[in-house]
């Protein structure tokens, strides 16, 4: 293949944008804890790393490659601030804000529910959303975390069953 | 239940479709014989779903626009295409609420001679430069009110509510108006069919400049024209949101607009009015096909648009009409709640036009007839060489003081995915509204069905509101749903209270996910077209997104002799279950088919707007076992073709067949040179 086949036309890098940035934008936002700014800067990185890579080595795998790399991604960043002293003006406010009525029609029977989410493991959690936000397959779940596809299955079901015990209590 | 069973990871490796084919037989295989490990399944997808709606409804944010310029900045050399995903949701919104607008007082007030185009140029002209020059000359005057289009009404009721109503509209209308442009042309010495659009059109010098300037394609003058119409219409649209977005290269936007033609809904042209405008701001910032993927599990009944039909080879037009609205506020819970576009198989024209109400007359009530029939040729707002013919049905209105006794059953989807704020909270709420409007001698049941079907409330007076109330208030949602049978018992309940020449009606409200049982839909729509034969109809409200079966719905719904809406919000509950309640649940006439002739020295071509589903072959018209749409008190229904002038030459019409060998084509009557 040519040269020109390896790099990215600018409508493709635009559709996996629009594809990609909300949910990856909600994965890494989750990760470092609602850091919004945080997150921005972590799916920004992933992009602009995409732009760079060589189109024919991932285009297959896309999806996988660009949480696995934003995973990544934030995991650093969780190391270094770790090791950077505290600055309250680092601090970001995360700013979800959904449309007010849309927020009370929901607000209630939503917030139970993600509770009880926010109750899983990390693991857990990080696997639901990557199945059911990003609509990931087992498959790719496991080349982002690191774990078995056996393992992906396990945790997913995992969640789903706490999911039904603390569902069916409240 | 066994906790064991609980242990198998394939539960949800099933569900969530990711076990391999043999692997998933063989769970079936499992399924089937094990009731315990069916009831866990149930259980495991309802969590799932649960979560997929709590995903979906997450407050999602796209990328700064900076960092998004970043971005594309690498990848293309040309950052002009850099967008900001955010601000064009907006636009689109109001976008939307323009094209409702449109749609809403659009058709009507093209249909009044003489507005003015000053607002246009006011509201255009900033961001169009020179290009509207033509501001203060009137729009002329479109044919409608100056040729009153003749109806000929051949309508046969045997009784007022009658069977099998058939309405044959003999309806040289088109002709004549078409005849009376002519004739109009005529007399004040201007204007023959095709040139009557641009004179008539005072915008086209504009769209001219917009076109030199941007070099837009042929489908964004549309928009641009459309988008010029929404003042006029009084729509009041915000001069920002019709902005055309800054130039791109032109061929980048064309090849846009193309695009978002194929993924934006509407299959037809008077979407244009709303396509248009969203194509240019939208621009390619979005995928809606990725993004269905993503988020839902709706499932849409494939929409092919009409095509052109000549006139020459097929004079009639028949089609069968029903007023359902689903599909609007189905889209408009797509692009408020949810910012995302609709599917394109969402989007049911007929059902966007329908909507909303034109303020038609009604039958007098001395009329022989239940309805009173209008029709309206005016010029069409995206061709300029064509026409659109309006034709529109009023039902008789109804004082609540008449509607006949009801015994209705409500049939309420309580599986665990109605547990939503939009879904069972909002069934009871419009059930309450609906027994506000019930008097003591309507009959009101409940039944439910979810893991098992039950009966929660026996048929009691209307009146009784503290009992129904208590009932209402016990409902909660859980397990998976067994559509199949609670319809039946649903049924059941209602012949057991059958009130002879009453208002007998089963109103199902669910989310359409029949997961359990029959969940074949041919069945279920064999069931309910009989009860219908035994004049039990039925109602489907729709609620919810997520995994709305609107093909299911749609179709039991228009088998079962009834309606269907979709309920998003108090405000359309209010709607549907109170402002038109007498629509809802009487019917006035069953099976009403159009049948409409065209007078091929007028039109050259037409093509029905929308009611693709409803399409009949012209023998079907006088086959009245052939079944149709149902119409009910007050409902008003409206029909739009556009029309291909006779003598113009359009490459959209179809090719011409060749004349046959064996027979001499069919010569024209006389009464279609009489312009009548």
């Amino acid at each position: 293949m040519t040269e020109s086949g390896s790099t990215w036309p600018a409508e493709t890098i635009n559709a996996l944008v629009d594809r990609y940035e909300r949910p990856l934008l909600a994965y890494a936002s989750r990760m470092l804890g609602g850091d919004w700014q945080g997150a921005q800067d972590a799916v920004q990185e992933t992009f602009l790393r995409l732009c760079r890579e060589d189109r024919q080595k991932i285009e297959s795998r896309v999806a996988a490659w660009l949480f696995s790399v934003c995973r990544t991604r934030v995991i650093d960043m969780q190391r270094t601030n770790h090791s950077t002293p505290f600055d309250s003006s680092q601090i970001a406010v995360a700013d979800e804000s959904p449309d007010a009525s849309e927020a009370i029609m929901d607000a209630e029977d939503r917030d139970h529910l993600y509770d009880l989410v926010g109750k899983l493991t990390n693991r857990q959690q990080e696997v639901l959303r990557l199945r059911l936000q990003a609509g990931l397959s087992y498959r790719e779940i496991a080349e982002v975390t690191g774990l078995t596809i056996g393992n992906v299955g396990f945790h997913l079901h995992a969640a789903v069953r706490n999911l039904r015990d603390s569902l069916a209590i409240s | 239940m066994s906790d064991s069973t609980w242990d198998d990871p394939n539960v949800t490796a099933y569900i969530l479709g990711e076990l391999s084919n043999d692997e998933a037989d063989a769970f079936e295989q499992r399924l089937r014989n094990d009731p315990q490990l069916a009831e866990v399944v149930a259980e495991a997808r309802n969590v799932t779903d649960q979560l997929q709606v709590m995903y979906t409804r997450e407050p999602s944010q796209t990328l700064e626009i900076s960092r998004r310029e970043k971005i594309t900045g690498i990848s293309s050399p040309t950052p002009a295409t850099a967008q900001n995903t955010k601000a064009w949701r907006t636009t689109l919104i109001a976008m939307a609420t323009a094209a409702a607008l449109l749609l809403l007082v659009g058709i009507p007030s093209l249909m009044k001679q003489t507005t003015k185009l000053g607002s246009v140029e006011s509201a255009v002209a900033p961001d169009r430069n020179e290009g509207a020059m033509m501001g203060e000359s009137p729009i002329a005057e479109t044919e409608s009110n100056e040729f009153s289009a003749m109806l000929e009404e051949d309508m046969d009721f045997s009784e007022e509510s009658a069977d099998s109503a058939e309405l044959e509209s003999q309806f040289d209308a088109p002709g004549d108006t078409l005849g009376g442009s002519a004739i109009m042309g005529e007399s004040k010495s201007k204007m023959a069919a095709p040139g009557v659009a641009a004179d008539n059109n005072p915008l086209a010098a504009d769209r001219e400049a917009t076109e030199a300037g941007y070099g837009t394609s042929a489908r964004q003058q549309a928009l641009e024209k459309s988008l010029a119409v929404g003042p006029t219409a009084g729509s009041g649209l915000k001069p920002a949101a019709m902005a055309p977005a800054p130039a791109g290269p032109a061929s980048k936007r064309s090849s846009n607009a193309k695009m978002n033609r194929k993924m934006l809904a509407e299959g037809d042209e008077i979407g244009a009015l709303a396509d248009g405008g969203q194509a240019d701001p939208f621009g390619f910032a979005d995928d809606a096909s990725d993004d269905d993927q993503l988020a839902s599990r709706d499932k849409f009944a494939n929409i092919s648009e009409n095509e052109y039909k000549r006139v020459i080879d097929a004079p009639l037009s028949t089609f069968s009409v029903d007023v359902d609205t689903a599909s609007y506020s189905k889209v408009r819970e797509y692009l408020l709640r949810q910012n995302r576009l609709p599917p394109i198989d969402a989007v049911r024209v007929e059902e966007m036009v329908n909507y909303f109400d034109y303020e038609y007359l009604p039958p007098k009530d001395d009329a022989d007839s239940p309805f009173a029939a209008e029709t309206d040729i005016f010029s069409c707002p995206w061709n300029d060489a064509h026409r659109l013919a309006r034709i529109a049905l009023k039902g008789k209105t109804m004082k609540p003081e008449e509607r006949p006794l009801s015994n209705i059953v409500f049939l309420l989807d309580t599986s665990g995915s109605m547990n939503s704020a939009n879904k069972l909270p909002l069934v009871k709420k419009g059930m309450e509204m609906l027994l506000t409007q019930l008097g003591e001698n309507d009959r009101v049941a409940i039944v439910v069905y979810a893991g098992s079907a039950g009966l929660v409330l026996d048929s009691t007076p209307a009146t009784r509101k503290r009992k129904i109330e208590n009932a209402l208030n016990s409902l909660a949602a859980g397990g998976s749903t067994n559509g199949g049978q609670g319809i039946e018992l649903a049924y059941q309940v209602a012949r057991d209270n059958f009130i002879a020449g009453g208002v007998n009606r089963v109103i199902l409200c669910t989310d359409g996910d029949f997961n359990v049982g029959t969940t074949n839909t041919g069945s279920l729509v064999r069931m309910v077209e009989k009860e219908a034969a035994g004049n039990i109809f039925l109602t489907v409200l729709g609620f919810g997104m997520g995994n709305h079966n609107d093909n299911m719905l749609e179709q039991i719904s228009g088998r079962g002799n009834g309606n269907y809406a979709f309920i998003d919000t108090d405000k359309e509950a209010q709607k549907v279950l109170v402002d038109q309640v007498n629509g809802t649940l009487v019917t006035i006439a069953k099976d009403v088919k159009l049948q409409i002739e065209f007078n091929p020295r007028k039109v050259a071509a037409y093509r029905l707007i929308g009611y693709e589903n409803r399409v009949l072959a012209k023998e079907d018209f006088n086959d009245d076992k052939k079944d149709a749409g149902e119409i009910g008190a007050g409902h008003a229904v409206t029909a739009l073709y556009e029309l291909i002038p006779a003598g113009t030459e359009d490459e959209s019409a179809p090719p011409k067949v060749d004349s046959l060998k064996y027979q001499s084509p069919a010569g024209l009557t006389d009464a279609a040179n009489r312009d009548e």
